[in-house]
């Protein structure tokens, strides 16, 4: 071990969390050079000069706009199931939350758009905490019908007439977007705010789950009881996990939106929790970058195969079929079928059978791991089976997480105290992207409005029980 | 010092009385409430059967789904999907069988040579179970074997009088291969029946015979081999076990009666009412198929990890809508109202009920009340299977430990499958015949699977008996829904989120549901 | 009559992660009544379960009858005559008292063959027989759990901690049934209740931390109160 540790020490920190990320890093400047190399693979303009025309590479920018979309989605999914074992049948009340506020508030009632992003976010927040209020009395199965049928009236709601003036019934409502960010006009920028917001939402579930506080959320997951006998507020920790993760399927919402410049009644259906489940599964549940390892395969996978017309000739297969195969139509039956053989067969993904293999290999080769955590507490090592309902490593590891840590007050904000720079930053972004100053104070109200609710929450640990472990 | 403990006078209440109770305290408030507003005697007829055959339907999704989940712990999100596949099935038989004679007739003659005789020997058990429940007291409820006197009797009571009611009344239009699937389906019927009757008498005497032979063979083994011979009691007389002399005859004059019966019965038979049972069958068969598969093929591996068995039925649901969609396309189907038989297509009462009760301010459509009446036959048949028969006792018994059943020597996986089956079969009968007054559409699965949870968790997860209540609660409250909101908002789309913003109090009030154990 | 009906050998058995029973021996003679003994905790639950394939047992032998039934399943171990008879007597609540008979049936007319001699040997049963299971007191509970056992043509009966949280009216009571039943079938018994053990067995195996550590006549352990205090605690 002390080997090791020399070994450790002989890097300086910031070449070690840069070998550390490699492949991080190597995606962030694939991303951010990705319009131009697609500009240049296919010869196209990055952004004609006239909004109708459509190229090659602005195509492409639409595809990965919808990729980061999917991609949050999927992260906020992962975080809740993958996560914190919480499962939700009714992520699509966060999304359509999302799509429909800001439609509504631009096109019905004349709000700028930024006002309306904050009141959308506010609102998801919101559901999140009558969510988290359910999830204290409701476990498993329970909570997974709460939030179908949580989401299925809203759904319900917005397809019937009554409600015509407000969400536009069936046809839903189309809205114009801000010009600095539509996709029509402006296309390349909004590639870049969705890359951002994107990164924002990775990096945020990211640094929660390194941090002690998710090591507890994925006790909560593996064995809830032993981590409220170990003496943490269970239900601070699930209030977290739903809150967040419900603003960032808000935030996808919200992109969705901005992206498509419209609101229609599938976006609150539940296709907007098998999306991200089946991405989820297929990058890795309870890993980081599976999900959206997982959003980028389906999403561009499914723009290769519907571009192409298939010649497959299933006649012999499965079904009686004539002789060419409708690529639109085989989309959804392939997926459903790959979903299934995923849970069957590789029921941790891609990444989490890829991790489970590399630490297999580690075990036997090297000494040391590359997450700072896991050399922290060796314990983690050991990879834990999710969800197969035995006490993992990781509830054992828990015990060396400093008694002291626990969720006090302003930690329920933690993350996003922690998140408050690249915020700031993305709030300046914006600002200067559209030349308003606006958006850079709205950005910071928004911060202030979201602490509020979660401020009160967390007053009321004051009340609870001294951890006893 | 006085040793009597004082005891309080307790008022204990039975929980699952008191929420039975105010479930149907509940019902009957919003039937009041209805029937205040209404003024029509003929409308409110219609909501209140409308509200039962929706429950009925929602009924038949959650059967499986309660029955599943006590038992394995699984949520199956795919029930919806054995609904739908009920009702695909259904049609594709259906008009099939309207449009190719050939397989009409292969069909139809494959139905008289499975079908009716399981039908027929369930009415002379249903008999004989009568006649000794209550005919025979002094024979202190035990049957003797053979049972002759109750099969005659039903024959004579029921087989006849059905044939003779039934012969000939009704138009028949099955053309000229008619005739030759009578004569098969009477051959068969009156053999089938001969088996039964002489069923007892007959592997006695197989037995008999097979002592006998053996007895005789070792007797000659040990005189070959040297040995001393059995003892003299083996070369005894023994009274022959073959029932005593006249019973031959008896049976066979059964046997031409029922048969007599039953030929009658098939000559008198409507041709659509033929097609529309076979198509239910099928239906019925399809689906416990495809449950049977789904439980082994993909449920059974997943056991040990209950979060992704949740999320592979979901999968299930999924593939099962898109290969729906994938072949019939997005766009409904249509009601099979063209092929029912004709019976089920007027309205009730029939116009001679309304000249002799001038004043019976009803009209509901007869398919209403066939649903009414089948949901009602699964919901007893089910309740029956589970407090009588030996697989109800180890379902109720795995409910609460499945392992415990398992170590006592009963293979539970197999009853797993089994359960998981029937659930499947209920669920797809419910398919086939929702299939005959709603359009069939590819989503359709999906909309009962949300009321059936909503039942299931009502009614509370795990407690038969609740989901049967939970139905008709539901049921009611849908269709009351239904009519305010139409007249209130004039939009029925409400009706649904009625029914889930009753799902969401009852999870939040009492998770366990009414009539469900606390976790 | 010294001939071994069942031989646990060498049994490592895991529940979860958890290495519960790290090399169990027992030897059970036929006719013969066993009983495990140690402390609270030590895994002589665990060697039952493991019997019956109801725990993972990843490695030694487990041979009833000179037949390996390591890796059987449950109903299998039970069809081949093992009757069990959990801690905490585990019947069931929800049934009736005859249906908790009914469903130990392993052929038909298994129950009304031996209902007569069940009822004898537990006469409180029969006036008992229409009750649902919740409604019966810990002593009927347990005497219905071992019937229940009796159902089936068993020739071992495994009988987990029968006097725990019983009066001792009733465990004599116990004691007679269980006393009268071995002269039919073998009994592998576990026992906190020193008096019960020392009183019906005639043997013993002790378990410590998951392994045997002694075994032997139990004339011989119950003379040796350095023994007793050493394993067992105080008598």
């Amino acid at each position: 071990m002390t080997q090791t540790e020399n070994r450790l020490r002989r890097r300086h920190p910031l070449v070690q969390t840069l070998y550390d990320n490699w492949p991080y890093i190597l995606a962030l400047i694939l991303l951010w050079r990705f319009p131009y190399i697609v500009a240049d693979i296919t010869n196209s303009e990055v952004s004609p000069d006239s909004p109708r025309v459509v190229s090659e590479a602005k195509f492409w920018q639409g595809v990965m706009i919808e990729v980061f979309t999917l991609g949050v989605l999927a992260i906020s999914y992962n975080l809740m199931f993958g996560f914190t074992g919480l499962i939700s049948f009714g992520h699509g009340v966060f999304f359509g939350t999302g799509v429909y506020t800001v439609a509504i508030l631009v096109s019905k009632y004349q709000q700028s758009f930024e006002v309306s992003i904050i009141i959308a976010l506010a609102l998801g927040v919101l559901i999140a905490l009558i969510w988290a209020m359910a999830s204290f009395r409701l476990k498993g199965v329970y909570f997974a019908m709460f939030t179908l049928a949580f989401a299925q009236i809203f759904y319900e709601l917005s397809k019937i007439s009554l409600f015509d003036f407000l969400t536009g019934g069936d046809d839903g409502i189309t809205w114009t977007a801000p010009d600095w960010i539509n996709a029509v006009r402006n296309r390349l920028t909004l590639y870049y705010v969705a890359m951002a917001v994107f990164i924002f939402a990775f990096m945020l579930v990211r640094r929660l789950m390194n941090s002690p506080s998710g090591k507890v959320l994925i006790a909560l997951r593996d064995n809830p009881v032993r981590a409220e006998t170990l003496g943490f507020n269970i239900y601070l920790y699930r209030t977290l996990s739903i809150v967040v993760s419900g603003f960032l399927a808000t935030f996808a919402g919200i992109m969705h939106t901005v992206n498509f410049r419209q609101a229609e009644p599938t976006a609150l259906g539940l296709d907007r929790t098998v999306d991200p489940l089946i991405m989820s599964l297929i990058g890795g549940i309870g890993t980081n970058p599976g999900p959206v390892l997982g959003a980028g395969l389906l999403r561009i996978g499914e723009q290769f195969l519907r571009k192409e017309d298939l010649q497959v000739d299933l006649n012999f297969i499965i079904f009686r079929l004539s002789t060419t195969v409708d690529a639109e139509k085989y989309w959804a039956v392939a997926l459903g079928i790959a979903f299934i053989l995923f849970v069957l067969l590789i029921p941790y993904g891609l990444i989490g059978s890829l991790n489970k293999t590399w630490i297999e290999i580690r075990r036997w080769g090297r000494k040391y791991f590359y997450n700072p955590l896991v050399r922290k507490y060796p314990q983690l090592a050991t990879w834990a089976e999710p969800f197969t309902g035995e006490p993992p490593e990781v509830a054992k590891a828990l015990a060396h997480i400093p008694p002291e840590h626990d969720l006090k007050g302003w930690a329920l904000v933690y993350p996003f105290a922690a998140m408050n720079g690249v915020t700031a930053v993305i709030g300046v972004l914006m600002g200067l992207l559209s030349w308003s100053w606006r958006v850079a104070v709205s950005w910071m109200l928004f911060l202030l409005l979201i602490s509020v609710p979660l401020r009160i929450i967390a007053l009321g640990q004051r009340f609870q029980k001294k951890r006893t472990g | 010092m006085d040793n009597t403990i004082k005891r309080r006078p307790t008022f204990k209440i039975d929980k699952n009385l008191l929420w039975g109770g105010i479930a149907i305290a509940f019902v009957v408030f919003l039937l009041i409430l209805t029937a205040l507003d209404v003024n029509d005697g003929k409308r409110f007829s219609q909501i209140v059967a409308g509200g039962l055959y929706q429950g009925m339907l929602i009924f038949m999704v959650a059967a499986g789904l309660s029955i599943v989940f006590g038992l394995m712990d699984v949520l199956n999100f795919a029930q919806g999907s054995l609904f739908m596949i009920g009702a695909y099935v259904g049609v594709e038989v259906l008009s099939g069988l309207s449009n190719d004679t050939k397989t009409n007739a292969a069909l139809l003659s494959i139905h008289v040579v499975t079908f009716t005789p399981i039908a027929v020997t369930l009415l002379v058990e249903i008999g004989t179970w009568l006649f000794y429940r209550f005919m025979s007291r002094q024979s202190g409820g035990v049957r003797p074997s053979g049972h002759l006197l109750a099969k005659l009797t039903t024959a004579a009571l029921v087989g006849a009088p059905l044939g003779v009611l039934l012969g000939n009344t009704v138009a028949n239009d099955l053309g000229s291969s008619a005739d030759l699937i009578r004569v098969i389906g009477a051959v068969v019927v009156t053999a089938l029946t001969w088996v039964d009757i002489a069923r007892d008498p007959l592997l006695f005497s197989i037995k008999w015979l097979f002592n006998e032979i053996s007895t005789r063979f070792q007797r000659g083994l040990a005189i070959i081999q040297g040995h001393q011979a059995l003892p003299v009691e083996a070369l005894k007389y023994r009274p022959s076990p073959l029932p005593e002399n006249g019973v031959p005859i008896i049976q066979l004059v059964s046997a031409v009666l029922l048969s007599t019966s039953l030929g009658i019965l098939f000559n008198s038979t409507e041709a659509t009412t033929l097609r529309f049972g076979i198509a239910a069958t099928a239906a019925v068969f399809a689906g416990a198929l495809a449950g049977v598969v789904m439980e082994t093929v993909f449920i059974r591996p997943t056991y040990v990890r209950p979060f992704f068995q949740i999320v592979l039925t979901f999968g299930i649901a999924l593939v099962v809508r898109e290969v729906i969609i994938y072949k019939y396309g997005v766009a409904a189907k249509g009601t099979l109202a063209a092929h029912l038989p004709s019976t089920l297509r007027g309205t009730f009462p029939p116009a001679f009920l309304q000249d002799v009760f001038p004043n019976l301010e009803t009209s509901i459509s007869n398919y209403w009340i066939f649903m009414i009446m089948m949901g009602l036959l699964m919901m007893i048949g089910v309740q029956v299977l589970l407090m009588r028969s030996r697989i109800g006792i180890i379902i109720r018994a795995g409910v609460q430990d499945s392992e415990m059943v398992e170590a006592l020597g009963v293979n539970v996986r197999l009853v797993f499958t089994a359960v998981f089956g029937l659930g499947a079969g209920i669920a797809a009968f419910g398919g086939i015949i929702s299939a005959g007054f709603i359009s069939i559409n590819p989503v359709m699965g999906d909309l009962y699977l949300l009321q059936a949870i909503a039942v299931v968790i009502i009614g509370g997860l795990g407690s038969y008996a609740g989901t049967s209540i939970a139905a008709v609660v539901v049921g009611i409250t849908r269709s009351v829904a239904e009519y305010f909101a139409g007249k209130q908002f004039n939009s029925t789309g409400l009706a649904p989120v009625a029914v889930l913003v009753l799902l969401c109090l009852i999870l939040l009030v009492k998770p366990s549901g009414l009539f469900g154990k606390e976790h | 009559m010294s001939e071994p009906i069942l031989e646990v050998k060498n049994i490592h058995t895991f529940i979860g992660q958890f290495h519960i029973l790290e090399g169990v021996n027992v030897t059970v003679n036929r006719g013969e009544i066993t009983v495990l003994l140690g402390r609270n905790g030590a895994g002589k639950t665990t060697t039952l379960r493991s019997i019956m394939g109801l725990a993972n047992v990843r490695s030694g032998e487990i041979r009833f009858n000179g037949r390996e039934i390591r890796q059987m399943r449950p109903y299998k171990v039970a069809r081949l005559g093992i009757g069990y008879v959990p801690e905490y007597r585990a019947i069931f609540r929800d049934l009736t008292v005859e249906e908790n008979l009914k469903i130990a049936e392993r052929e038909a007319g298994d129950l009304a063959r031996r209902l007569d001699s069940i009822y004898t040997l537990f006469p409180d049963l029969q006036r008992l027989r229409k009750l649902g299971g919740a409604q019966l007191s810990g002593g009927q509970q347990q005497m219905l759990a071992i019937a229940r056992a009796l159902v089936a043509q068993n020739e071992l009966l495994l009988i987990d901690e029968p006097s725990e949280g019983l009066a001792p009216v009733i465990i004599e009571q116990l004691m007679a049934a269980i006393r009268h039943l071995s002269d039919h079938t073998t009994v592998l018994l576990v026992e906190q209740n020193f008096h019960m053990a020392s009183h019906l067995a005639d043997r013993f195996v002790i378990i410590e931390e998951g392994k045997s550590v002694l075994a032997g006549r139990m004339a011989d352990l119950a003379g040796d109160d350095e023994l007793i205090s050493k394993y067992l605690g105080a008598a």
